[in-house]
């Protein structure tokens, strides 16, 4: 028992069986560990839950007394009342005072014909002058503001306009490249060059799919608490006829509106356009990191 | 040995970093839609016959609505639906319709009357993950139905944001509709405005009791401003009578007590009151106009206007320290703060340029934001009991109204329309019915 003991206390410096048989076990856990952490990280697949349906819970309302309403214009109320407050005058201050309630009153919401007085000074101005100074003034303040807002709007489709034009263009040139390039020496599709091309081509589509996906977020950053330090990380694949597959989180954002909104938008998408002429990959893997940067 | 341990715990904490390397992202920051697609069909009545049908389309339009007036969601309009808007089914509706016109959410509803009882029940459902969200039956009086919708509606924006939302609220202001400046209160949503003050002279400053039973405001009944504190139910109350100006009331948070301005010493000063009027202590001790108090939400701070510095300015006091520390820099006329219920943010209003403005901005002085602009005056805001809108008063329509808004100064919409111009908005907190 003591020799047990012993051996097992010095087990690091010991040398033969003992030594073997930790390490044996110590490679055993490490390759049970490496093929855990391996599936962790290499199979993360969205999996899907079992559907929960919370029973539904019966809730009983306590009515309250009716409440007195007021109709809407054009018809007379009566508020009854009231001494709305006692004489508990003891409980209050000497300088505070009982509320007095006057006697109730038919009140009347409709609106009112109100009596035009005409004073002195519209006797003596001229009132022809201030209006045309009045709309002077709003004609000038209209028109600064529309003019700000307009080169606002103005400024913001150019830049949108610019960046899609360049994205065609891109296309454009890389598939025309990517022909030219196939038709003419087809034994060296696969150098440097055509790479590059192909490349370029999967990038764009890359950004269109990511363009398709952002028409399709509906996100309300207010219901997010307006946090703009939030992203969720999503990944999937793309195949040939523009279906989406395999759609999983490789980081989730901590806010569950966030990823559940990002997680829609995706298969709200789904199909997306189909590979364009050059990509002959089984499936594309497209990465969308979603981050909310708050109201503008 | 040590190098294999070293290994491991390398692999251990580089792995996942090593898996998400491996793929490029592209950033979308910009959602297209900014408000949640929620579908809300016709509720299913037990018995078809006109006056449930009536009552479960009624009650369908008042569920979007109210889900509407939140600012989070859009409800998608009933000509869009593959079916019939009154023919959805309850338990298990057919998901890839809602989702081909777009919906993510969808709310069902079924409907019985009996006797004069109603029984509701109402289903959110996400259209996507093919789930059901939330289901509750409601039993109550046909009169109950908007409490209801509201009740399902709270229950809707906590699953989402993690509070209740202001459902259960109600909101006071001040209206001329009846000839004199009186103090009315209506539902959140505008719903149901009630005069409550019949003194024929000015009323002013509306403020709500934490409970919402308790009401303080300012009138010159007697031909002078006078504080008012008043049950809303009960026939209790007291009024501050004392020489001078006795205005501005503000409920001190959890507790029967409120800040008020008093000028009895000769200067407009800030004091602690009881709930039945009688003075704890006086709260600022600057010569110069010290009034319009609000309570930071765990009631250790207050904010207020001062003119120590020669123009209205907003001031924040700890009250433990006694520290006080000038808030607002921008503008030479800034009044009528209002802390958030989050307490991380004040409102106030700020007049330049001859036009008044609703401001906000952080406690610590960063961040100040404008919300309206080249529209009316616009002055008194007021935080809802969740912290997600701002009511306030404007003229941008002509004659004074109430509107709302969101935090963020969008999705800004007049209240509700009476006779007469409606002024001062206060917020009620959240009543909870038990």
């Amino acid at each position: 028992m003591k020799k047990s003991i012993y051996a097992r206390a010095y087990l690091l410096q010991e040398g033969g069986n003992d030594s073997n048989s930790l390490i044996l076990t110590f490679t055993v856990s490490l390759i049970c560990h490496i093929i855990f952490f391996a599936a962790l990280v290499l199979i993360p697949g969205f999996t899907q839950h079992k559907k929960f349906f919370p029973s539904v819970v019966n809730v009983s309302l306590v009515t309250l007394p009716p409440q007195r309403q007021i109709p809407g214009p054009g018809k007379q109320i009566e508020i009854k009342s009231d001494k709305q407050v006692t004489k508990r005058k003891k409980t209050v201050s000497k300088k505070s005072v009982k509320v007095d309630q006057k006697p109730p009153k038919a009140v009347s919401v409709t609106p009112k014909e109100k009596k035009v007085k005409i004073s002195l000074k519209k006797k003596t101005f001229d009132s022809s002058k201030v209006i045309k100074s009045a709309i002077k003034q709003i004609e000038k303040k209209v028109e600064k503001t529309r003019r700000e807002q307009l080169a606002e709007t103005l400024e913001r489709i150019k830049e949108k306009v610019e960046k899609t034009e360049a994205i065609e263009r891109l296309k454009k040139k890389t598939e025309k490249d990517v022909t030219r390039q196939a038709s003419r020496i087809p034994s060296e599709v696969g150098d440097a060059g055509a790479d590059r091309q192909i490349w370029d081509i999967t990038q764009i589509y890359k950004l269109e799919i990511a363009y398709q996906i952002q028409k399709n977020w509906a996100f309300s950053e207010q219901l997010a608490g307006m946090r703009n330090d939030l992203k969720a990380l999503l990944v999937f694949k793309v195949m040939p006829d523009g279906e989406i597959r395999d759609v999983f989180f490789t980081d989730r954002s901590g806010n569950r509106y966030l990823d559940e909104s990002a997680y829609k938008a995706i298969i709200k998408s789904n199909p997306v356009l189909p590979h364009p002429k050059g990509v002959i990959r089984p499936y594309v893997t497209v990465g969308i990191r979603f981050t909310p940067e708050g109201v503008k | 040995m040590k190098t294999i341990c070293f290994i491991t715990i390398a692999f251990m904490l580089l792995g996942p970093a090593l898996s998400w390397a491996e793929y490029d992202y592209i950033d979308i920051s910009n959602p297209f839609l900014r408000k949640i697609p929620v579908a809300v069909p016709f509720f299913k009545t037990a018995i078809i016959n006109d006056a449930e049908t009536q009552i479960s389309s009624k009650a369908a339009d008042l569920l979007s609505k109210t889900f509407e007036f939140t600012g989070y969601f859009k409800t998608i309009d009933r000509n869009a639906y593959l079916l019939a808007p009154n023919n959805s089914d309850i338990d298990s509706p057919n998901f890839r319709n809602w989702r081909s016109i777009g919906a993510e959410l969808l709310i069902t509803g079924g409907l019985s009357v009996k006797n004069n009882t109603m029984e509701m029940e109402l289903r959110l459902f996400d259209t996507f993950k093919e789930q059901l969200l939330i289901g509750k039956i409601y039993k109550g009086k046909i009169n109950d139905q908007r409490k209801i919708i509201h009740r399902f509606c709270s229950e809707v924006i906590y699953l989402f944001s993690g509070n209740w939302g202001y459902f259960n609220s109600k909101i006071a202001f001040v209206s001329t509709g009846s000839g004199n400046k009186e103090i009315y209160i209506c539902e959140f949503d505008g719903y149901n405005p009630k005069q409550i003050t019949h003194d024929s002279s000015i009323t002013l400053s509306p403020a709500w009791s934490l409970n919402a039973k308790w009401i303080a405001y300012t009138s010159y009944a007697r031909g002078k401003p006078d504080l008012y504190i008043r049950h809303l139910t009960e026939k209790r109350g007291a009024v501050v009578a004392r020489k001078g100006i006795n205005s501005t009331p503000a409920w001190v948070p959890g507790k029967f007590s409120l800040a008020a301005t008093l000028s009895f010493s000769g200067d407009q000063e800030i004091y602690l009151l009881t709930g039945t009027g009688k003075i704890i202590k006086r709260l600022t001790h600057k010569r110069g106009i010290d009034t319009s108090p609000t309570w930071s939400p765990e009631g250790k701070k207050i904010a207020f206007v001062s003119k120590r510095s020669g123009t209205p300015q907003i001031y924040i006091k700890n009250l433990d320290s006694g520290r006080i520390k000038r808030l607002t820099f921008e503008g030479r006329y800034n009044t009528q703060p209002s802390w958030s219920p989050k307490g991380d943010k004040i409102a106030y209003s700020a007049m330049e340029n001859n036009e008044s403005n609703i401001r906000v901005i952080n406690v610590d002085g960063s961040n100040l934001v404008q919300l309206t602009n080249n529209a009316g005056e616009n002055e008194s805001p007021s935080w809802a009991p969740d912290g997600s809108l701002i009511a306030f008063s404007s003229t941008r329509e002509g004659p004074s109204r109430i509107y709302i808004m969101t935090a963020y100064g969008t999705d800004q919409r007049r209240l509700l329309t009476l006779s007469g111009e409606q002024t001062n908005p206060d917020w009620s907190p959240r009543v909870i019915n038990k």
